[in-house]
């Protein structure tokens, strides 16, 4: 075939070929697509953590808040909001004025 | 047999190279030869342009892909770095601030009040989403 007609035989390798590399990219797609998906999967559970992670932090702004609302008629929970005082910090709550030593009367 | 008759013969390519003078027509069967010759080879090209096709297709899908997933993959790094440092830094003392809370709240009622609005547990502040592990069913009553 290839000695009458070299063009079709030239036409079969190269559709051989191009067979080949069908496949080869073919196996390659999967793979990839294969990786994303296993990507995505860990994503979403990523975020749903993440929404875990956003709520706490709500709850713990709030109770935050709160402690610091009550501190305002009891100062004893002062004690309790020192030592976070930084992380509170980081929250958004502003540290408290220390309040200036009332001046001495006679 | 009646000679009259015309030819039965429903075959019409042995009526195209019915020998005229008891030979094959060597110039039909050429131009046969030719013809086929060339649909081989139009059919060859037209699966090499075909396969050649689905080839670019599928290799531009597979890099789409392949961008796709290193983008999940930086989101999934950008998310386990952020989990990862609420974990280390912020679950120890959200911990211990509402240890300290529950405590204070022992010591002060009207505190507790205000506490009580927030079921604070242990663990509560990790970041797993894993679901709760079942109780056991009671046991039933004895009589």
């Amino acid at each position: 075939m290839s000695k009458k007609f070299p063009l079709a035989g030239v036409l079969a390798v190269l559709m051989i070929a191009c067979l080949f590399a069908n496949m080869w990219i073919c196996y390659r797609y999967v793979r990839s697509l294969h990786a994303a998906q296993l990507k995505q999967i860990e994503v979403a559970r990523l975020q749903g953590m993440l929404v875990m992670v956003n709520r706490n932090r709500a709850i713990v702004t709030a109770l935050a808040n709160d402690a610091i609302e009550y501190s305002k008629r009891n100062p004893a929970m002062e004690t309790v909001l020192q030592p976070f005082a930084a992380q509170l910090q980081q929250l958004g709550f502003r540290p408290r004025q220390a309040t200036p030593p009332a001046p001495a009367t006679r | 047999m009646n000679s009259d008759l015309p030819d039965p013969s429903p075959n019409p390519a042995a009526a195209t190279f019915a020998p005229a003078s008891g030979e094959p027509n060597l110039a039909n069967l050429d131009t046969s030869v030719c013809d086929l010759r060339f649909q081989v080879q139009l059919i060859l090209a037209s699966m090499v342009l075909l396969l050649l096709t689905a080839a670019v297709f599928l290799w531009y899908q597979e890099r789409l892909v392949r961008i796709q997933a290193l983008e999940l993959n930086r989101a999934s790094e950008e998310l386990k770095r952020v989990v990862g440092d609420y974990e280390t830094n912020s679950v120890p003392w959200m911990n211990r601030f509402s240890t300290d809370l529950v405590n204070f709240a022992q010591a002060h009622p009207d505190y507790a009040q205000i506490l009580a609005r927030y079921t604070i547990s242990t663990n509560a502040l990790r970041a797993t989403n894993a679901p709760p592990t079942p109780t056991p069913p009671a046991p039933p009553a004895n009589r």
